[in-house]
């Protein structure tokens, strides 16, 4: 930190790793980074956008069918909160295992933020739940300052998260920022990196990404009678109009951003977002939303897609700004640990496979069906196998964890 | 020569960067802890429900699921990665060595917490819209999923206790660490806590039901649940004291508060007086009493709690070989991990610091209270305020609030340099480093009670 050459500050991003190594090739942590963060900022645009449409309905809410949809958005904005923060634990033991130094050193930098991040987001969360007990048909006007509360601190944490990852990746500045004229600052007080351009991107990429979500839900509820086809079809229109404007903005706004990038022209990923982008775009321009009718489950799976695409952008902008340092995550240390790297991916594939097959079949049907949902041959057996799986999980836990236990204590 | 992979340092005044993580993980323990014992009450009452054909159990264990919806899945599963924010900032080596050690298991744990997250969601939102028996499997595979999220997470903090042995550090092999000699007493008394927690957090919810043969039916089954919980943890509690590292145990026999002992027993006293009136006369409990009865929980049961777990640790954060100041105290050669002890005894500690400024690294009579300032911020602050006054274990108490240099320097030469005091870490500072760093506490002890009268002086003033 103490020398500004290329060379010396790359040996320090190394020593800065963590001695101990990882437990299998980098490449599959950084795979696994990308991908559950491309879920996770899914449900991320889920919650601003949704929170954002579900205020924007309550202000509206005399129409009735602006009314109904501020009030499913609403709810839809909570159950997104809850899997943001789940997925997002992924994507944050990932970063923490091949970019450590990065992470480390930037969250550190700005610590209070850091701890503000969590109790805002819980105030956030809480606000948004009384909010989603009271957006009732007749509610009145002061129960707004809930979401308007809540949305600013969603707001706040997206602000954090943005600036931890703009200085995780300026290794150079830490030192400067650290102890400004020789003079540690140790309150963690400040933060030192922003970038429009990419911050706003994410806001956009929450409208487009909650117009595409109600394109889905329009088509989901289609079977249900007490979802009259008007309110579908105007759920499909608002989310025909904040798709294409929320992509027109993302377009923009990830021009500005790349722009901004060292060496763009020669990233790939960068393009391949911009062609994206433009493709969606184009898309959604030369259609009415009737004609969107049925596509919704390949417009969602699109934007998941596309979600990934923009994941290994960032991951290729972070990669154009350590490689030079000589940061290179695939250079890690690797202490290979079969037994815990079986028990991930046995149980991801298990557990994650089986269990949550049941679940989300079980809840997509139940969500379908008027009165009550009666499991068929079909999801009665998943349960049975994702009970069973559970169970078989706990004996071998216990009996790997009882042999090794005597064998090294008794 | 070699540099030591510290980074820059939080430093929060009077509570030290301890007591935030403290804060924190207290509310995600009683959280998590609550959600998992509600879990198995789910599915206990509802098993009970099925067979005993009474629906209105249902009802209560949809309210309880809409109350633990906020109480545990939004403080509980916000604070959870919120233990990871608070542990990277004040300790960043600490949840580095243990992510780095156990990655895999963490992974292995979210894939069960997604499971749980999606499980309560449908858990509370299908009851009376599926079908029971789909339903009564559903709460069992959450209140399973749950489990494992605890069996999980166990052995990852009983190895911050210790591994139990030698053989972790010679293999370095995730399941001796894992399966350390800590993880099944610790399992077990954490479970036997969970019913407790979540009998008396229910209870607040039991206060809502308005009839009484049904407020009393349940009642009972909480209490009962409870008592188990509460029976079970005492000799849980032995074993688990049994499994601990000697440092550990001379930290309890000699550090801790001297009312420890009583500070238990007078929450267990309290808690089984509460069950038996919960199971006796459920039909008088109000809510706020249901609720001063968790707030007591967390307050005198689990704070307590936390900070003996954290004291009994020292002086390492993580598996005996991290120390709390983030100094590598011993070779892992399991993991090609090396002392960083002896790099310390040879050139100090700012020098070998890559966030310290080069204008520290000399120490001159000119820097030398800024240079101790700073070595105390990086070797002691994870465990003690800085300031005479901070709630912390504060530094300059510690010297008897000496103004005296040469009282604070034969500690710094002798057992510190060392290491001779088994809950304490070997700090060999260099000869100035540790002239600074005794110029700087038994300054903190003169005149303002504040570290601002030891702050930062700017260059142009030096």
């Amino acid at each position: 930190m103490n020398s500004s050459s290329h060379a010396d500050l790359g040996s320090i991003l190394n020593l800065l790793r963590d001695p101990v190594g990882i437990p299998a090739p980098p490449v599959l942590f950084q795979w696994l980074m990308v991908f559950t963060w491309a879920i996770h900022i899914v449900f991320v645009n889920l919650v601003l956008g949704g929170a954002a449409l579900a205020i924007a309905g309550y202000l509206r809410r005399e129409d009735p069918l602006w009314g109904r949809l501020s009030r499913a958005m609403t709810q839809v904005t909570k159950v997104a909160l809850s899997l943001a923060i789940v997925v997002g634990v992924a994507p944050l033991l990932f970063t923490q295992v091949i970019y450590d130094p990065m992470w480390y050193a930037s969250n550190v930098l700005s610590a209070a933020w850091v701890m503000g991040f969590i109790y805002a987001l819980g105030l956030g969360y809480t606000c948004w739940f009384i909010f989603s007990f009271r957006n009732k048909e007749g509610a009145g006007a002061a129960e707004l300052l809930w979401a308007v509360a809540a949305i600013l601190l969603f707001a706040l944490n997206g602000f954090v998260m943005h600036v931890l990852s703009v200085q995780s990746i300026l290794p150079a500045k830490w030192l400067e920022w650290y102890a400004p004229q020789g003079v540690p600052d140790m309150s963690g007080l400040k933060v030192h990196a922003f970038s429009f351009p990419r911050f706003a991107f994410f806001f956009a990429a929450a409208a487009a990404g909650t117009g595409i979500f109600l394109l889905a839900y329009a088509d989901y509820f289609g079977p249900r009678r007490d979802f009259p086809a008007p309110y579908r079809e105007f759920c499909r229109r608002i989310g025909w109009q904040w798709a294409r404007w929320g992509f027109l903005a993302q377009s923009i706004l990830a021009v500005l951003w790349f722009a901004g990038v060292e060496r763009a022209v020669a990233r790939p990923f960068l393009w391949i977002t911009l062609l994206t982008l433009l493709a969606i775009l184009l898309l959604l321009w030369n259609r009415k939303p009737e004609s969107l009718v049925g596509k919704g489950y390949v417009a969602q799976s699109i934007f998941v897609f596309y979600a990934l695409i923009v994941g290994i952008a960032r991951e290729e902008i972070r990669l154009g700004a350590l490689l030079p340092l000589g940061y290179d995550p695939m250079t890690y240390k690797v202490n290979l640990d079969l037994s815990s790297t079986l028990l991930f991916f046995t149980t991801f594939l298990g557990v994650g496979g089986i269990g949550l097959a049941f679940l989300l079949a079980m809840l997509w049907q139940a969500g379908r069906t008027e009165g009550t949902y009666v499991a068929g041959k079909t999801v009665a057996r998943l349960s049975n196998y994702a009970l069973a799986i559970v169970l078989i999980w706990i004996a071998v836990f216990f009996g790997v964890g009882i042999t090794v236990w005597v064998r090294n204590f008794h | 020569m070699e540099i030591l992979g510290m980074y820059p340092t939080w430093y929060v005044p009077y509570i030290g960067s301890g007591w935030v993580m403290g804060i924190t993980g207290t509310i995600h323990i009683l959280a998590s802890h609550t959600s998992i014992g509600a879990a198995f009450l789910f599915a206990l009452l509802e098993t009970k429900a099925y067979r005993e054909g009474k629906p209105w159990l249902l009802d209560y264990i949809r309210r309880y699921g809409i109350f633990l919806l906020i109480f545990s899945y939004i403080w509980g599963s916000v604070t959870g990665p919120g233990i990871w924010y608070s542990t990277t900032v004040a300790s960043p080596r600490g949840i580095s060595g243990l992510i780095h050690n156990f990655v895999w298991v963490w992974a292995t744990e979210w894939v069960f917490f997604v499971t749980e997250v999606i499980g309560v969601y449908a858990l509370v939102y299908t009851i009376g819209k599926i079908d029971a028996k789909t339903h009564l499997k559903l709460t069992w595979l959450f209140a399973i999923a749950s489990l494992e999220t605890l069996l999980l997470i166990i052995g990852i903090l009983s190895f911050m206790m210790w591994p139990g042995g030698d053989r972790w550090y010679r293999t370095g092999s995730v399941l001796d660490g894992f399966y350390n000699l800590n993880i099944f007493a610790q399992m077990s008394m954490r479970a036997a806590f969970m019913c407790v927690a979540a009998a008396i957090v229910g209870s607040i919810v039991v206060a809502g039901v308005k009839d009484r043969a049904q407020r009393t039916e349940i009642a009972r089954f909480i209490a009962k649940m409870g008592g188990v919980g509460l029976v079970a943890l005492i000799p849980l509690f032995f074993w688990y004291v049994q499994t601990l590292p000697p440092n550990a145990k001379i930290i309890l026999a000699a550090r801790l508060p001297a009312y420890t002992p009583q500070l238990l027993i007078g929450i267990l006293a309290t808690t089984a007086f509460y069950l038996v009136w919960l199971a006796w006369k459920p039909t008088w409990l109000p809510g706020p009493v249901a609720a001063a009865m968790t707030a007591f929980l967390l307050l005198f049961g689990l704070w307590p709690e936390e900070r003996a777990r954290e004291s009994l640790r020292k002086p390492y954060v993580a598996g005996q070989y991290i120390y709390g100041n983030q100094v590598i105290s011993r070779d892992v050669p399991g993991k090609g991990v090396r002392s960083e002890i002896p790099a310390m005894r040879e050139h100090g500690l700012l020098a070998l610091h890559p966030f310290v400024p080069a204008d520290l690294k000399e120490i001159t009579p000119q820097n030398r209270l800024e240079a101790g300032r700073v070595i105390a911020a990086i070797a002691c602050s994870n465990c003690h305020s800085l300031e005479k006054t901070g709630l912390l274990r504060p530094l300059p108490a510690k010297f008897g609030g000496t103004t005296d240099p040469r009282v604070v320097r034969a500690f710094l030469d002798g057992p510190l340099y060392t290491g001779a005091i088994p809950y304490m870490p070997a700090i060999p500072l260099s000869e100035k480093e540790r002239d600074a760093l005794a110029y700087f506490i038994a300054h903190s002890s003169e005149g303002p009670a504040t570290l601002s009268a030891v702050k930062p002086k700017s260059p142009e003033i030096r």
